[in-house]
Order: structure tokens, then C-alpha cells, then sequence
């Protein structure tokens, strides 16, 4: 597990993607800090976006087919512990950054309550979307689950009633739109947990790390991965 | 150990359908270190893939120790070097080896002991500190046979291996995969380097467009000879009655090899030359070549060599 988690950390701190959207996301959360003096409310759906992004890039890399997936195909061990294992590693890198946005965002006037549930909340959220990337990673490629899991960071803040309002033309995309935004792991839930404390969110949120690791420890055990044309060395 | 019942692979369907290999069988034993050759396209690396498990059978039965291959099970007892190398470009070879150690050895000695001999094994104390992304193509490969070794399986699978490394470290890796292979392990190379195979494998596979051509012991290649005559100017147009005469003779570049089989001297082809009015500028008498294999499953399918 102890090394599954260090090469989870190291596969998202040294390549470029995952540099590149922690630098992002330092600079969202340090415009947010700065803009707390003016009172704008929600701004702690910053931080859920924040959390997001970090994740998504990060669930990208932790299996990527290659050289990641194929090790992680070569060695012994229980079925979830490399998903688990890497996961935990890129929650570690992710973590302090949403400590301090929580507590930079928050302030000190509420104590350390809020912060820690804002926090806990934003973690919580980017574990569960962390993980279904890394699950998808192995099947759509890297890229293409860091895209997805992009787009449900960004979108993700968009309650069930917003898309139903934003599909309010179109009766038979809207119920399955608004029954995937009320399954799947978005920042919507997380904000609702944080702001009204409704415990079935959490439980919703925790779901989905397993539900992804487990679709992760799948995608990497199935017994067969791969293309459908052959490589260059046929 | 490893057994192989008409295994087939197929891309595509209808008429789209094309097969990458085609009811190749064979079965081999610890120990034995089995190159296997052929052509680009030939189906090398898909072999390699299918009995590493990375790719998964259109047809047949592949087992590798009892369980079937491209299981969880069969995946573990496989060390694979593909080709190109697969580590993470973001780490060192160092890190990467660890890792991989890490589910092999329990105690932290253990896996520092594993790591070291992994090193070793590859030759890579000059560059094991160094990010995978700066590596040439001959570290890389040292790095993924390091990596194929450093699990422990009992089949090490290694595509393309050997190439892109320097003649000395070749030559030491050569030997130390020989040690391991006698040591208990399988070992499968595939490889475009014939020369390397020869010296290192003790038995070959020859494939040609996904089929098996020819499984041959090494030992018995320095069994049999060849008779290999250069012809001069115009005997050189008589060179391909000269490959008639003689069932299994291949024509070269300068003249005619002939595989001096079933009683076969030198003298008799000479004879036959003077028979034939031939002019033969020289004539050596040498082992018989994978290479002679290789070019004789060409001159079947029609291919020019």
C-alpha cells in the first residue's frame, strides 16, 4: 500500500499536468482569498472546483495506460489495493492545498469547524471524482478520463434543478441529465453537505470512492486490456 | 510450464479479418531460453503479448503453470520487457525498480537487496539516478529487462530486448539471462538480432505472417552444415539450376548455399557444379545459420531474399 501510495504521488507531482493544474488551482484559491474581503457569497464552490480539477488530472495519471497500468497489472496483492493505494498518494498532494484554500476562503471569524468541513467536504468530493477518473483511465485512456473529469469539476456546481431548468426544452434529454447529475459525484453535493449538513450526500460522496476503486482494481484486472488493431510490432 | 494449443489471434471480421497469428502450438519447459524470429509482422510480439496476457486469444488454449494465460494468476508469474520499454517517464529507473521490488520483497533490506541486484543484473549503476524521460533506447531496454527480471517470475518474456544495447553489455546481459534461465526460469526473446538469438537461446521459434515456420534447437543448427559457393560473372545466371539440383538450397547473393544433409559432402556439390559447367570462384563450408532458416521460409512464401 506504502508504495502504491508513493507512486501515486510521484506519477502526479512530476509530470507536467498535474504541475500545471496545481499552479491553476493555487492561483483560483489565492483570487478567492483576496476576493473574501468583498463578501461575495459561495465562494467556497471555489475550492469544490479547485479540489475538482486536482483530482481529475490526478486520477488520469495513477493508471495510465502504459507503463503505470502495466505495473500496476504485474504486481502481487489484494484487488484494491493498488487503486486505493494510489489514490491515497494523490490525495496527499491534493490535501494540504485544499486545507489552506478552505481556511484562506473561511477565514478565522467562524473557528475551525467550518474550515474543517469545508475541507473535509472538498477532499471528500475530489477522492470520489479522483477515483472514478482513475477507474476510467485504463478504458478511455488517459486523456480522455481527464477531459471527462475536468468537465464535471466545472460543471459539477450546477445543481439537478439548474439542469433541469437548463433542459427545460428538451423533455427526454432532461430526465436522464438530471438523473446522472443526481448520481454521479459533483461539487453540488458536496456544497449541499457543507452548507445544510445532510448526511446522505456524504454517504453518496464515500460511495463513489469505492464504487471507483473498485471500477479501477476492475479495469486493471480484467484479463485482457487493449487495443483492437495490432501495434507496429505485430 | 508454458503450453501453447493452436493459439490464434485475429484482428477485425469478415472479410476485414486478419490474423496476427494463426494455431501456433508449442510447449516449453523451465529452463529453456526460446528466441523467437521472424519478419516484421511476423506475429512476434503478439505471441509475446498473449503469453504475457496483454492481449487476449481469439482461439486456443494458452497455460502458463497451470493457469490460463491473461488471468490475474498467469499475469503474475510473467516478468514482461515490451517493446518499446514501459516505465514512467517521470521517475528514476531506481524509483521504478523499487516499486516493482517493493511487491516482491517484504522488509525494506529485502527490497533494498532486490533493487541492487536488479542494478546489477542490467548494468545500470551509471544511470539508475537518473529520470527514465533522459534514457537512450539502450538504457531503456536494460531498465525493462531490470524490470522483467525484478519480479521474480518464473517466465521472463523480453520483445526486442537486446537491441539498441552496446556488443559488451550485450554480451554480459546475454550471459546473466542464460544464468537466470538456468536457475529455473523460461525465458522468451523475441528478436530482429539473429546473431544474438543464436548465442543466447536454446531453441527457436520462426515465424512468418503468424505462422510457425520452423522450432528448432540451436544445438542442432551447430549440427548441421552448409556448403557456400560464390559464383563468378556469368555462372552467376546458373546459380538458380545449381538450387534445383540440390532439394533445400537457397540462393545468396554471390552464389548458391547448399545444406550439406542426408550424406551430403562438399565434394559431391562441387562435382555437380563441374557437371553443370558452373565456375565456382570460392567455396566455405560453415554451421547452418538461423539466418539460412529464416531465408529459407522467405524462398517458400515467394519472397525475394
Amino acid at each position: 500500500m506504502k508504495a502504491e501510495a508513493v507512486l501515486g504521488m510521484l506519477l502526479v507531482a512530476r509530470h507536467r499536468a498535474g504541475r500545471l493544474v496545481a499552479l491553476l488551482a493555487v492561483t483560483v484559491l489565492g483570487i478567492a482569498i483576496l476576493d473574501r474581503g468583498s463578501g461575495a457569497a459561495g465562494s467556497h464552490h471555489v475550492l469544490f472546483l479547485v479540489g475538482g480539477s486536482l483530482a481529475a488530472v490526478a486520477g488520469s495519471r495513477l493508471l495510465a495506460p502504459g507503463a503505470a497500468l502495466l505495473g500496476a497489472r504485474r504486481v502481487a496483492g489484494p484487488w484494491w489495493v493498488t487503486p486505493a493505494g494510489r489514490l491515497a498518494g494523490a490525495m496527499v498532494l491534493a490535501l494540504p492545498i485544499l486545507a489552506l484554500g478552505a481556511g484562506g476562503i473561511l477565514g478565522s471569524p467562524g473557528g475551525p469547524l467550518p474550515i474543517l468541513r469545508l475541507g473535509a467536504a472538498a477532499a471528500l468530493q475530489a477522492a470520489a471524482l479522483g477515483a472514478l477518473v482513475a477507474g476510467l483511465a485504463p478504458l478511455t485512456g488517459a486523456t480522455a478520463a481527464g477531459t471527462l473529469g475536468l468537465g464535471a469539476a466545472w460543471l459539477g456546481s450546477v445543481p439537478p434543478s439548474g439542469v433541469a431548468e437548463l433542459l427545460g426544452g428538451w423533455e427526454y434529454a432532461q430526465r436522464p441529465a438530471v438523473l446522472l447529475w443526481n448520481g454521479l459525484p459533483l461539487a453540488w453535493r458536496a456544497a449541499r453537505w457543507y452548507e445544510g449538513a445532510f448526511s446522505g450526500d456524504l454517504l453518496v460522496l464515500a460511495g463513489w470512492v469505492v464504487v471507483g476503486v473498485a471500477l479501477a482494481a476492475w479495469a486493471v484486472g480484467r484479463s485482457w486490456c487493449g487495443s483492437s488493431s495490432p501495434g507496429p510490432g505485430a | 510450464m508454458l503450453e501453447c494449443r493452436a493459439i490464434t489471434r485475429a484482428y477485425g471480421a469478415g472479410r476485414r479479418r486478419r490474423s496476427a497469428l494463426e494455431r501456433c502450438s508449442f510447449s516449453a519447459e523451465a529452463g529453456e531460453i526460446i528466441g523467437v524470429v521472424g519478419p516484421n509482422g511476423a506475429g512476434k510480439t503478439t505471441l509475446l503479448n498473449l503469453i504475457a496476457g496483454e492481449l487476449p486469444l481469439t482461439a486456443g488454449e494458452l497455460w502458463v503453470l497451470g493457469h490460463r494465460a491473461g488471468t490475474r494468476e498467469a499475469r503474475r508469474l510473467v516478468g514482461y520487457a515490451p517493446d518499446p520499454p514501459l516505465a514512467p517517464p517521470e521517475l528514476t529507473g531506481s524509483e521504478w525498480l523499487t516499486y516493482l521490488a517493493s511487491h516482491r520483497a517484504r522488509t525494506p533490506q529485502g527490497r533494498l537487496r532486490l533493487v541492487r541486484w536488479a542494478i546489477e543484473f542490467a548494468e545500470l549503476e551509471d544511470f539508475a539516478a537518473r529520470r527514465v524521460s533522459t534514457y537512450s533506447r539502450g538504457m531503456g531496454q536494460r531498465l525493462g529487462v531490470a524490470a522483467a527480471a525484478i519480479l521474480q517470475g518464473p517466465v521472463m518474456v523480453l520483445d526486442e530486448a537486446l537491441s539498441g544495447i552496446d556488443p559488451l553489455v550485450q554480451r554480459r546481459l546475454r550471459s546473466q539471462i542464460a544464468a537466470l534461465a538456468r536457475g529455473g526460469r523460461l525465458v522468451l526473446i523475441a528478436s530482429h538480432d539473429l546473431a544474438a538469438v543464436e548465442r543466447l537461446a536454446t531453441r527457436v521459434i520462426v515465424l512468418w505472417e503468424g505462422v510457425v515456420q520452423a522450432d528448432v534447437s540451436t544445438a542442432r543448427l551447430i549440427t548441421e552444415r552448409v556448403a557456400e559457393l560464390t559464383l563468378a560473372g556469368s555462372a552467376l545466371s546458373h546459380a538458380d539450376r545449381l538450387a534445383m539440383r540440390f532439394p533445400g538450397a537457397l540462393l545468396t547473393g554471390q552464389g548458391v548455399a547448399v545444406p550439406l544433409t542426408a550424406g551430403r559432402s562438399v565434394e559431391e556439390v562441387l562435382a555437380a557444379c563441374r557437371e553443370e559447367r558452373i565456375a565456382v570462384a570460392a567455396s566455405r563450408v560453415r554451421y547452418r545459420a538461423l539466418e539460412d532458416i529464416l531465408v529459407a521460409a522467405a524462398a517458400r512464401h515467394g519472397v525475394r531474399t
